[in-house]
């Protein structure tokens, strides 16, 4: 197949889907040029930090509008792609294509939802079964995923992952000799990088909240530093109301690309642009304009027609006012998960 | 802590005063209470005081243990018989729950060597609806339940606070939706919350220590953690009663 990757690119832009073959191919080329990357990739200043984006497609464009557009600007994507928001396939497909046309201006690092069990649970597998009609996308993404990296390292100051440190790994050297290419394990060294979390309350690891890696304190992060000869460690993977967070006294940053999250948390958004002097700057950002946003029926729609699944009232979501205005709540992103359900069921709110 | 959070089925988050009873006194009076009676939490009654003067859980038992191991910090408002507490274990002086050493031991024991791998778990398929789950439950006495691909592989836990919790705000059609479904629904909620979603299985394997095992269950805040072998198919459950039957065994010898 000869794939035009600019027509690929400008389609999605339009918000459209890439059919399931086009899919398969840009997975299957993206897998070969992944292959071929380190466990740790260097990259120079300038670049662009980009933490989580959970599928939200319209923030992921209100990024290359206020941060500039690929390859003029080179982006580091820190995982966390899909899962949660409503259009995780259209952001995986175009962070694909951006990967696949631009391979040195784009950087991919894997976070923990690139993960099968994961993606099962939060919203990901639903929409791709929902806007393809069978799991072969969902199965196409999660095999890239066991091939995307696991950190990054900015003009050898800057330690870039998704989560953070782990307990069994002191030195960069013993990230690159992992062997990366499988399903993100339960436990060990691969698991912690995308799953811990830092914890300013404490000087030590201590096991996490969440089931899965370490919370990590002060000394580890100052030990970290100091034996890889690197100022700051740049992660994602918590929720910022502020958009990003410093801690540490600098020595460690979180950035948070999700503004609004799950349409409901009322958050900011920051991506962080590094220069070329190790300079870093938050552009903080808030979520794109309603009026920007689809209606209810654009949203249902999947590669059979708009009205695929025959949901004039949505199937799941619930009749009128869902999208309208102010109308967000956290019973849109039972969407996702509600998407093998028949129409007559009522729609599930989870007013927490 | 606050008393209506869902994980903490089954434990009080009543706050408790430690300035009320000498803790020592607490943990080695309370504990068989706790145990003969199969309960998971009791009142605490202070004989001098004539009066009942808190209320003493697994929680707290735990937190005790995990302070004795210096594995975790201590709270900051503690009271003077906990610092006691602490610098005793600290100077490794005789504590109320035995020596040391053998708790130590035990700490470092594998969840298989403890015997924690061959429980009979219950359990109910994925793609069986939350009625099923609701009615397993209810005949064999438990509050949750495995969750099991059709190859036995742990997808996660159904417990009966989510249930309860779920139908107290919403239409009973719920019950007719896959355990699969029930339980990524909560956790697509709960992650919202908090900003910062979870672990889709809550599980520990068979050749993790003891010791993690507390850690984990004390860190995630759940009542239970199933127990799984290196292919993710379950082997047996560590509950907090499980924990303190280990642990009682070593206050008897």
């Amino acid at each position: 197949m000869v794939l035009d990757l600019d027509a690929c690119i400008d389609s999605l832009f339009k918000r459209q889907l890439l059919a399931e073959s086009v899919i398969r191919e840009i997975c299957e080329k993206t897998k070969e040029l992944l292959m071929s990357e380190s466990n740790v990739v260097h990259v120079s200043a300038p670049v662009t930090v980009v933490g989580d984006i959970h599928g939200q497609f319209y923030d992921l464009l209100e990024i290359f509008k206020i941060g500039g557009y690929c390859p003029d600007t080179n982006y580091l994507f820190l995982g966390d792609y899909v899962d949660r928001g409503l259009y995780s396939v259209e952001t995986m497909s175009i962070l694909t294509c951006l990967k696949l046309r631009y391979p040195d201006r784009v950087q991919l690092v894997r976070g923990n939802h690139e993960s099968r069990a994961v993606t099962q649970t939060y919203g990901f597998y639903t929409e791709c079964m929902k806007k393809y009609g069978s799991a072969q996308v969902w199965h196409y993404f999660t095999d890239l995923f066991d091939y995307l990296t696991l950190s990054v390292v900015i003009d050898n100051m800057i330690f870039c992952v998704h989560g953070g440190l782990s307990p069994s790994i002191h030195t960069i050297d013993q990230i690159k000799v992992m062997d990366r290419f499988k399903e993100i394990p339960h436990e060990g060294p691969m698991a912690d990088l995308v799953w811990s979390d830092p914890d300013p309350g404490r000087e030590e690891f201590a096991v996490s909240p969440r089931g899965a890696g370490y919370t990590f304190g002060s000394l580890v992060v100052e030990k970290f530093l100091h034996e890889n000869g690197m100022d700051h460690i740049l992660r994602a993977h918590q929720l910022c109301m502020e958009g990003f967070q410093v801690l540490f006294d600098d020595q460690l940053s979180t950035v948070w690309s999700a503004p609004n999250y799950c349409y409901r948390c009322g958050n900011l958004a920051s991506i962080l642009e590094v220069g070329i002097h190790g300079e870093r700057h938050f552009n903080v950002f808030e979520a794109a304009p309603e009026n920007e946003r689809p209606s209810p029926t654009e949203a249902q729609r999947s590669l059979f027609g708009s009205n695929g699944n025959g949901t004039g009232t949505g199937g799941g979501l619930n009749g009128g006012g869902m999208f309208a205005g102010n109308g967000m709540n956290g019973g849109s992103m039972a969407y996702a998960a509600l998407a093998g359900l028949d129409s007559g069921q009522d729609a599930i709110h989870y007013f927490l | 802590m606050d008393g209506s959070n869902p994980h903490r089925e089954g434990l009080t988050t009543l706050h408790h005063d430690w300035t009320m009873i000498p803790a020592g006194k607490l943990v080695e009076r309370q504990t068989p209470v706790l145990l003969s009676n199969g309960i998971s939490a009791a009142p605490v009654f202070d004989e001098a005081k004539n009066s009942f003067t808190g209320m003493f859980d697994y929680g707290d038992l735990m937190a005790y243990i995990l302070i004795l191991l210096k594995k975790m910090d201590p709270p900051q408002d503690q009271t003077l018989e906990m610092r006691d507490l602490i610098q005793k274990a600290n100077n490794s002086q005789s504590v109320p729950l035995g020596e040391f050493p053998k708790l130590q031991a035990v700490m470092q024991t594998t969840l298989h060597a403890c015997g924690l791998d061959h429980s009979n778990v219950l359990s109910v398929n994925g793609n069986a609806p939350v009625l099923d789950a609701l009615v397993k439950m209810s005949s064999n006495s438990v509050s949750s339940l495995a969750v099991l691909d059709d190859q036995g592989i742990l997808l996660g836990n159904i417990s009966m606070t989510d249930i309860q919790h779920v139908m107290k705000h919403l239409k009973s059609s719920w019950l007719w939706i896959s355990c699969f479904q029930f339980i990524s629904k909560i956790r697509l909620s709960r992650g919202v919350e908090t900003g910062e979603d979870q672990y889709p299985v809550l599980d520990v394997s068979a050749g993790s220590t003891f010791g993690y095992t507390l850690l984990k269950l004390q860190a995630t805040k759940v009542h239970r953690l199933w127990v799984v072998q290196d292919n993710g198919s379950v082997a047996g459950v560590v509950s907090l009663t499980d924990v303190f039957r280990v642990l009682s065994k070593l206050i008897d010898n």
